[in-house]
């Protein structure tokens, strides 16, 4: 089983799959909080954030479908709480848009700013994890002093996620080869936790070879990584033009 | 033809025989903590640029002897590796000195990228980053995998996962290095060049593999086990060409040495 | 569960992160000795596990057509103990952010605390409170401690996101119906999730119990002042944020967005009534290129049309720019190949 909606476009060779890691986790970061700080009414404006990760998008050749589904697979929580919010009453909004002009409740507004923010922090977070393999990723926060153990921690669950993901598959389908109808919740749950039961035992079994594997290559407990990346000419012209952005946008716009 | 190699492999046998030991084992046996017996007095001397196949059925204790060998069992019995025994100073310079490639390339390979996986070993040797880059290069190198260094695990086909598993043993450079079954699970092109490898490589090996064909074309010498004892050693030709033997404990005469007679 | 970067403030969620990071740093401190070589890829693979397991869909009993499945903080505090559990589910949270973009970025730091800490320790606390002696164990009293553990640590995690949400004051949902709408979706979700953890640490005990017992033969005194402590620091942490908060709404959130529509994140640290401010944001106001709304109390029509006109214009003028870079690109590309 091939698992490429993971990680189908991390391993691109375009200018954009080049640059370090470091420098995209922190454009990525300040993008975010440059739009989350953004005011709360405003909507028209943030349109032109996403040219950013449109840019991105682009030139990584992304295609605008993948980083829709992503979007909209993590979309529930928010929209819900966002429609909630715009039947809450609060005082109208003049708004004129071209020739229109029409009254719209404050908290429809913040609604639909909410919503947009979130696309574009999305996109933008999907921008740096699609044009970004896991291990860079993993190099660039090492970097950043997130600790050594969770980074190799992360890295051993990176790399079982496809296996165990295979595991869990071959147990379900053999199981719906031979099951010809619902048994009950009850049978059905206590065969599904036999599954999970079974992927966490032998997930253990792994862990002890793996540890197995790990001494007999002289790991003592202390991690030591290899880093040879080096932040170059474009990695500083990427974050110039992030910044440089980022600031004319918010200066021009607000 | 047939006279002259079997003439030399005589010959090699002899001239290891005379030099250091590499791996020497004594008395040793093992019982699993549910108290099935996994190893039975176990006596066997490995010499330096040896290549040995441990040979047998399923569940004849092959990879509990290479653990044992690896040094990961506890045992009253010793183990040493090239003269040292495995006492807390010496584990360092065995771990070294031993490269150990195990059954499923899946738990050797634990990285998220090819490279860091190959590093990890020389890493840990506490070597400088040039030498371990350098000798991670070479390693993957010789197995024909330097232009997928920066691919994920995952992405490997499992002739590729095979050769990548033993380019992270071969960066630390071990004198000697064991393999589990490194045939299974590869087809007839990935086992060919999975011999050529093999055959390529001066190290000590000390394979165990229930797959004959496979062990005939890479090994001189080989040692028959079965339920946990060693019931043979001797040469290719002694051992893998018995039929008695062969059918007695499972397996077949390799068809490689059937055509021979 | 997850939250998204756009329902917290700036405060909350850096706090978010100092308060899971300093959690996190404590458990990596004290367990120095404990996790060693081995413990490393066990984590890592447990957290691997928690993927694959949530890929088995239970089928709910009362919905037809709907199914859940395990979140597994609870599962993983009750086999590997409440530290390496609360590692490994913490890095299931931080990857499922960075590899499949659940929760944002800045969200990090609460989803860490709601989702992996506090379900995690609070969970296996009490589990071990009502579970007793596992060897001679009833199947009954198993499934109850598993089921009231996790509804226990299932809702004080969700009742985590409303708090967070109204002390960030983004969304004004109003505290008590959010919270009262999290706890009844929760309430099911837990009870479920105690039900499979349940069947699971049974189907492990008929298999394989030692992996329980080395569990078991801890002492489970020292991860309950682990707990204490850390909801000691965390209420402290958010009792000061709240207090913060307070003091400064009325005047701050209040008024930026009553009074201020056009700058309404605008923060009035030092003093709402200098006029200097108010004269620099008149000015930004005047200046800035679209505002699409304008304050309904000042009637300004010929302004308003003329705004709403380049909001127009704003977003045609977006359009045309990425249209124009992907054509450019496009071609580039082209000609390339």
């Amino acid at each position: 089983m091939h698992h490429n909606y993971i990680d189908r476009y991390s391993d691109g060779d375009t200018i954009i799959h080049s640059i370090d890691a470091r420098v995209k986790i922190l454009s990525t970061l300040l993008f975010t909080v440059v739009v989350v700080g953004l005011p709360r009414y405003s909507i028209v404006p943030l349109i032109w954030f996403m040219i950013g990760p449109f840019t991105i998008f682009t030139l990584a050749k992304i295609p605008f479908k993948f980083v829709l589904r992503r979007i909209l697979i993590a979309s529930p929580f928010i929209i819900t709480l966002a429609v909630c919010y715009s039947f809450i009453d609060s005082d109208t909004r003049q708004v004129n848009f071209g020739p229109w002009q029409m009254q719209i409740k404050g908290s429809i507004l913040i609604c639909a700013n909410i919503i947009i923010k979130f696309i574009l922090t999305m996109s933008a977070l999907t921008a740096l994890t699609a044009t970004t393999p896991f291990s860079s990723l993993l190099y660039g926060l090492e970097k950043m002093y997130v600790p050594r153990l969770l980074i190799l921690q992360l890295a051993v669950l990176y790399r079982y996620i496809f296996l165990l993901i295979d595991v869990s598959g071959r147990y379900l389908r053999s199981y719906s080869a031979r099951s010809l109808r619902y048994l009950g919740f009850r049978r059905e749950a206590t065969i599904r936790s036999a599954m999970i039961g079974s992927i966490l035992i032998s997930s253990l079994d792994i862990s002890e070879r793996v540890n197995l594997a790990m001494i007999a290559r002289g790991f003592d407990g202390k991690i030591r990584t290899l880093s040879q990346e080096k932040i170059r000419g474009k990695d500083l012209l990427f974050a110039t033009i992030v910044c440089v952005y980022l600031v004319v946008l918010k200066a021009i716009l607000w | 033809m047939r006279i002259s190699s079997c003439a030399k492999s005589n010959i090699m046998v002899i001239i290891t025989a005379m030099t250091k030991i590499a791996v020497k084992i004594k008395d040793f046996s093992f019982k699993y903590p549910d108290a099935t017996v996994a190893l039975e007095n176990i006596n066997l001397d490995i010499a330096h640029k040896e290549r040995v196949g441990i040979v047998g059925p399923n569940g004849a204790g092959k990879s509990t002897l290479l653990l044992a060998i690896g040094n990961f069992l506890k045992s009253q019995a010793p183990v040493e590796i090239d003269g040292m025994l495995s006492t807390k100073d010496n584990i360092k310079k065995i771990r070294q000195k031993l490269g150990v490639l195990f059954q499923n390339p899946n738990d050797q390979l634990f990285m998220p990228r090819l490279f860091d996986d190959v590093t990890f070993g020389p890493l840990n040797m506490g070597l400088s980053k040039e030498e371990v880059i350098l000798r991670s290069k070479e390693a993957l190198r010789s197995v024909g995998l330097l232009d997928k260094k920066d691919k994920q695990p995952h992405h490997l086909s499992a002739g590729e996962k095979r050769a990548a598993a033993i380019a992270t043993v071969l960066a630390m450079k071990p004198e000697i290095i064991t393999m589990d079954e490194p045939d299974s699970s590869l087809d007839p092109r990935s086992q060919n060049k999975l011999i050529e490898l093999l055959n390529q490589m001066s190290q000590t090996l000390i394979i165990a593999t229930c797959n004959v064909n496979f062990i005939a074309r890479v090994c001189n010498k080989i040692v028959l086990m079965d339920s946990g004892k060693i019931i043979a050693i001797g040469n290719r030709k002694e051992i893998l060409g018995n039929q008695e033997l062969m059918n007695k404990h499972g397996l077949e005469v390799p068809a490689q040495l059937i055509s021979d007679d | 569960m997850h939250m998204q970067n756009e329902l917290l403030s700036m405060p909350i969620a850096v706090s978010g992160f100092a308060i899971s990071g300093s959690w996190l740093g404590y458990i990596c401190h004290k367990s120095k000795e404990a996790i060693y070589a081995e413990k490393l890829p066990l984590m890592g693979i447990l957290g691997a596990f928690v993927f694959a397991a949530q890929m088995i869909n239970f089928p709910l009993p009362l919905f037809a057509g709907t199914s859940s499945h395990l979140i597994g903080a609870l599962l993983l505090a009750i086999v590997v103990g409440p530290d390496l559990g609360a590692i490994a589910i913490s890095s299931v949270v931080i990857v499922q952010c960075l590899v499949f973009q659940d929760g944002g970025l800045l969200a990090l730091g609460c989803n860490i605390l709601n989702m992996a800490l506090v379900p995690s320790y609070l969970g296996y606390w009490i589990y071990n409170l009502i579970v007793g002696d596992l060897d001679s164990i009833s199947t009954k009293r198993l499934y109850a401690s598993t089921i009231i553990a996790s509804i226990i640590a299932i809702e004080t995690a969700a009742a985590l996101v409303p708090i967070e949400v109204s002390l960030s004051g983004v969304l004004r949902v109003p505290f008590t119906s959010f919270l009262l709408t999290m706890e009844t979706l929760h309430l099911i979700a837990s009870i479920i999730e105690g039900f499979i953890t349940a069947s699971v640490i049974a189907y492990i005990l008929k298999v394989r119990p030692q992996i329980l017992s080395a569990q078991c033969s801890r002492e489970s005194s020292y991860s309950l002042r682990a707990v204490l402590t850390s909801f000691a620091i965390a209420t402290v942490v958010m009792a000061t944020i709240l207090s913060i908060l307070a003091s400064e709404k009325p005047d701050a959130l209040e008024w930026s967005y009553k009074d201020r529509p056009d700058q309404a994140n605008f923060k009035p640290i030092i003093d709402n009534d200098s006029k200097k401010i108010q004269a620099v944001d008149d000015f930004a106001s005047k200046i800035a290129i679209m505002p699409d709304y304008s304050n309904p109390k000042v009637k300004q029509s010929e302004a308003a049309i003329s705004n709403g006109w380049t909001s127009l214009a704003g977003i045609l003028g977006a359009l045309i720019t990425m249209s124009l870079i992907w054509v450019i690109t496009t071609i580039i590309r082209k000609q390339k190949s």
